[in-house]
């Protein structure tokens, strides 16, 4: 007996990440399960879905709520593919240790994933900071069913983001400044 | 100098927590909300847990309201710091109302196309408003650009 590993090669690891707010994310989820019942790709989806009360229906999908955050950083590290909400800190995090370019999808307030749009403003403002060839990991369409469905079946890109994205960060000037004030 | 450090969690308590090093780990306290991220990350700090759900949230802000007096009271503050979201409000207020503490607000990062509703309440009450993207100026005059943190 062969096994499945030998005849369909490693399996890839997804990983999908939604934050720890209390809005559900069923869009993405519904489009993730289209996706895995088009496809038989091999592939290990391991998702931390928070509040979301989706049924899925392909059955193999590992589901967790919430992570501490050294095995999120874990995973990122160690994901063949990811698929994020566009918090910031998601955001920032997959930036730094992702292998290869990861999917960012804004909660969207039309939907109740979240109080108002920001989240599409930010995804918005840092596609303007990429170049043209990266701005597809931001997405900022409503219907993310085609999106999901190219972005798992392309071959994976390594992840350059971090060339353009947050490299200007003030934090121990703004911790001298703050401190400062608070002894003044 | 003592200060409370208000936050939700996520991307607040993140933000928030690049800078608890502005004080001494036995000069602040947290007020937070129960969940992986305030154990993994304030493990070895002194917390308190908010009532949560807070966001648009009437019947908890007044409850955290409440708990706002009595946890101000306990711990005396000098200064408040925070980045949101909703649970800055309630104990803003009482903290300049009721206890007459300094207060520093920072506007969160990624409110790029418009102010967060928590900072637009909280702005004219601050006595240090700062925001991370020069452009949030126009939106709060009176703030302070000293950079981003992210």
């Amino acid at each position: 007996m062969v096994s499945k590993s030998k005849i369909l090669g490693k399996p890839t690891l997804v990983f999908i990440s939604v934050g720890s707010t209390n809005f559900q994310f069923d869009r993405l989820f519904s489009a993730l399960d289209k996706v895995l019942t088009a496809t038989n790709k091999n592939v290990n989806l391991v998702i931390q879905y928070g509040n979301s009360k989706y049924i899925w229906k392909n059955k193999k999908v590992k589901l967790i709520d919430y992570m501490t955050p050294s095995k999120i950083i874990f995973l990122i590290k160690n994901a063949d593919k990811i698929i994020s909400h566009a918090g910031p800190i998601s955001i920032v995090q997959t930036v730094k240790y992702s292998k290869n370019l990861p999917l960012i999808i804004p909660r969207l307030a039309k939907f109740r994933e979240h109080v108002d749009n920001h989240q599409l403003y930010f995804t918005k403002f840092l596609r303007t900071q990429l170049p043209q060839e990266f701005q597809k990991c931001f997405i900022t369409e409503e219907n993310i069913n085609k999106n999901v469905f190219d972005y798992l079946n392309k071959k994976s890109e390594k992840n350059v983001l971090g060339r353009y994205l947050f490299r200007f960060s003030n934090r121990l000037t703004i911790i001298k400044k703050i401190n400062k004030y608070l002894t003044d | 100098m003592r200060v409370g450090i208000i936050t939700s969690k996520g991307g607040h308590l993140y933000q928030i927590l690049q800078l608890r090093d502005v004080c001494k780990r036995n000069n602040r306290f947290w007020v937070t909300f129960k969940g992986n991220d305030a154990e993994y990350f304030l493990k070895k700090e002194k917390k308190y847990c908010a009532f949560y759900p807070e966001s648009r949230n009437i019947i908890n802000a007044i409850r955290n309201f409440f708990l706002a007096i009595r946890l101000l009271k306990i711990e005396k503050p000098t200064h408040l710091i925070s980045c949101g979201a909703a649970i800055a409000v309630p104990f803003y207020l009482v903290g300049k109302f009721f206890f007459r503490i300094k207060l520093i607000y920072l506007e969160p990062y990624d409110f790029i196309a418009y102010p967060s509703l928590t900072g637009k309440i909280l702005y004219n009450f601050v006595d240090l408003f700062l925001v991370q993207h020069k452009h949030q100026l126009k939106w709060y005059p009176k703030a302070k650009f000293w950079g981003s943190l992210l």
